[in-house]
């Protein structure tokens, strides 16, 4: 399967909202990263679906906790 | 719509610098107080020679399109070398001298050994732009390419011409430039580019090229010491490279009667650090450069608290490579460090008292701040730390490197007089606010957090929050920015994942060894067996600077 560079998708813009599912949750390189970069680009509506188990361990975490979520983008679990 | 499945690709992996955040403060400080001098422009010659070639190639090639003046430019460059390094070796050999520094060493000087009886070189043969073994060097305009021309730059010396070529300035430039031909012979100089073969005798003739005879070439001399000195309307950042290079030359002479080798950046840093040439001998610094001392002091402060906390990171990254337990958080790590063998052994050494506890008894046994040479000063602790990682590392070695660096943060913070961490030079505001790992932070910690803590619980917080947490956070930043990873650890879903090539704790390199060479090259300091003296310029020049 081809690779595509998440840095280019977010460069080329132009878009209104973003939908990401992931198993692996990290929320500092999704919040610091990612969607720093989508809103830089005027991608206002965001959303993180997310592997429950693995969000759960998240929020246990101080240092990788959500921080934004809820007032930046939307965030939710998924089982 | 159209849909496309993919792998999201991975950035690139690189070695990166700065793991922690801890050099940049650093860098700031030592940039502000020694402004046009860089870590890679060595030679203060370049600044003047450069822009003579350019203006001189002008003079000589008035249609000459970019090919012809990239080719003589970069013979240009393999020619100085060899006229230095020749001057080197039928004279005093003193590099230090002639050729330190100059573009190209490494590949040229060994080339001058097959320059013998009537035996020529041929400079296109190392000038050359091909991958090749002999080429001198990548950058297509060489040494002024890679090195100096954003500092030429900075300093009005160069610019960028109206055809997209570097060019000179007027006032400055053109001015040093025509400074120099009036003491060399520059038609024998591009002679000897065009005939593309050079001699001995070639290299001999052209001798006045080497950088040795900078005081020679008076004129030349004068517009540089004016630039570097920032006399004569060339202050550019406040004066504050006349005042560091003041200071060191006032370092020399303070020294001049206990110094016996010639002096050193490290002997630079000590003596600011401690006010003294070791010992306790103390230095009378001249009440002009009191400011720049202080913040010089601050430098050095801020750098050894640097090389502590990259110390205990490097060892915790090197125990969680090495341990079968995963740990999925940095607090699991920093709970199972506070627990383990090295946390144990290494609070023996302390006799399992705590932090707070140590650091009192500590100060008992403390080297006064100017005794910065002896064996209990955070001055040696540090430069135990930095040898340690350049020996071959064992297990003692590392709860060795565990003591020191606790024992170098016990002694910053019993140094600590004052509530703000940087008067002696602040930072722009939000400056810190991207490196937590800071003097102002630091003086914070030890108050609130880590006086109460015991060693080992102090170990598993340093290499988690100023190590690992930290680390992320600055990898992250970098990534945001350059898609390229610079984690030495990485979160994975199952666990966290060491990174190969565990980065050693280095020091930053605050410009003053390029600094002391430039007041060699301008003939300000001398050395000489019995350790280095200012000259009869150098004096004159520090009296100027310190009665103005």
């Amino acid at each position: 399967m081809t690779e595509d560079s998440l840095y280019d998708a977010m460069r080329k813009g132009s878009y209104d909202a973003s939908l990401i599912t992931t198993y692996n949750a990290y929320f500092p390189f999704y919040e610091e990263v990612v969607l720093r970069k989508l809103r830089a680009s005027g991608c206002r509506h965001n959303v993180v679906l997310a592997d429950a188990k693995q969000c759960t361990a998240s929020l246990s975490d101080s240092f990788a906790a959500p921080r934004r979520a809820g007032i930046e983008y939307m965030h939710d679990f998924l089982r | 719509m159209n849909v496309r499945t993919s792998w999201v690709e991975p950035p690139q992996s690189i070695q990166g610098l700065d793991h922690l955040g801890t050099h940049a403060p650093c860098i700031d400080l030592y940039s502000r107080l020694l402004p046009g001098i860089t870590n890679v422009t060595d030679r203060a010659r370049y600044y003047s020679i450069y822009p003579w070639f350019i203006w001189a190639f002008d003079q000589r090639y008035e249609n000459a399109d970019s090919e012809k003046f990239e080719q003589l430019f970069r013979r240009a460059d393999c020619l100085l070398t060899w006229i230095a390094e020749r001057h080197s070796q039928c004279t005093d050999q003193d590099t230090i001298k002639h050729s330190i520094g100059m573009i190209g060493r490494q590949r040229l000087v060994p080339a001058l050994a097959e320059l013998k009886g009537s035996k020529t070189l041929r400079l296109s043969d190392y000038a050359t732009r091909e991958d090749s073994a002999n080429r001198y060097f990548k950058n297509k305009l060489g040494g002024l390419g890679q090195y100096y021309i954003g500092t030429l730059q900075d300093l009005r010396i160069l610019d960028i011409g109206e055809r997209g070529w570097i060019t000179y300035t007027r006032e400055r430039g053109q001015a040093l430039a025509e400074a120099v031909d009036r003491y060399v012979d520059g038609d024998s100089f591009f002679a000897a580019l065009e005939k593309d073969r050079v001699s001995g005798a070639v290299l001999d003739q052209l001798e006045k090229f080497c950088f040795c005879h900078l005081s020679h070439s008076h004129d030349e001399h004068a517009r540089l010491a004016d630039l570097l000195f920032e006399r004569a309307n060339t202050e550019e950042g406040g004066g504050q490279r006349r005042l560091t290079l003041a200071l060191a030359l006032a370092g020399v002479d303070g020294s001049a009667d206990s110094q016996s080798n010639p002096i050193t950046l490290d002997d630079f840093e000590g003596a600011v650090y401690g006010r003294s040439f070791g010992a306790g001998r103390m230095w009378n610094i001249p009440s002009r450069l009191e400011h720049t001392a202080e913040a010089w002091a601050l430098y050095v402060r801020n750098d050894l608290l640097s090389i502590a906390v990259q110390a205990v990171f490097a060892v915790g990254l090197k125990k969680l490579d090495e341990s079968d337990v995963r740990f999925r958080t940095g607090r699991d790590f920093e709970e199972w460090v506070a627990a383990s063998g090295i946390a144990k052994r290494t609070s023996r050494r302390f006799e399992g008292r705590s932090f707070g506890e140590v650091s009192r008894l500590f100060r008992e046994t403390l080297a006064p701040i100017d005794h910065w040479d002896q064996p209990t000063h955070e001055w040696t602790f540090s430069r135990k730390i930095l040898e340690s990682f350049t020996l071959r590392p064992d297990e003692g070695s590392d709860v060795d490197v565990m003591v020191d660096s606790l024992r170098l943060l016990m002694a910053l913070a019993a140094r600590t007089t004052s509530d703000d961490a940087y008067s002696a030079s602040p930072f722009a505001p939000g400056f810190l606010d991207p490196y937590p790992i800071n003097l102002q932070a630091f003086a914070d910690v030890v108050s609130r957090e880590w006086s109460g803590l015991s060693i080992p619980q102090l170990l598993g917080w340093l290499m988690n929050r100023w190590g690992i947490e930290t680390h992320l956070s600055v990898a992250l930043r970098k990534l945001r920015h350059n898609p390229q990873a610079a984690f030495r650890v990485r979160p994975t879903e199952l666990g966290l994942n060491v990174v190969p090539d565990i980065p050693p704790p280095t020091r930053t390199n605050p410009r003053m060894r390029q600094g002391l060479q430039m007041l060699r090259d301008l003939n300000a300091i001398t050395d000489a067996e019995d350790g280095s003296r200012l000259t009869e310029f150098g004096t004159r020049i520090l009296r100027e600077v310190i009665l103005d």
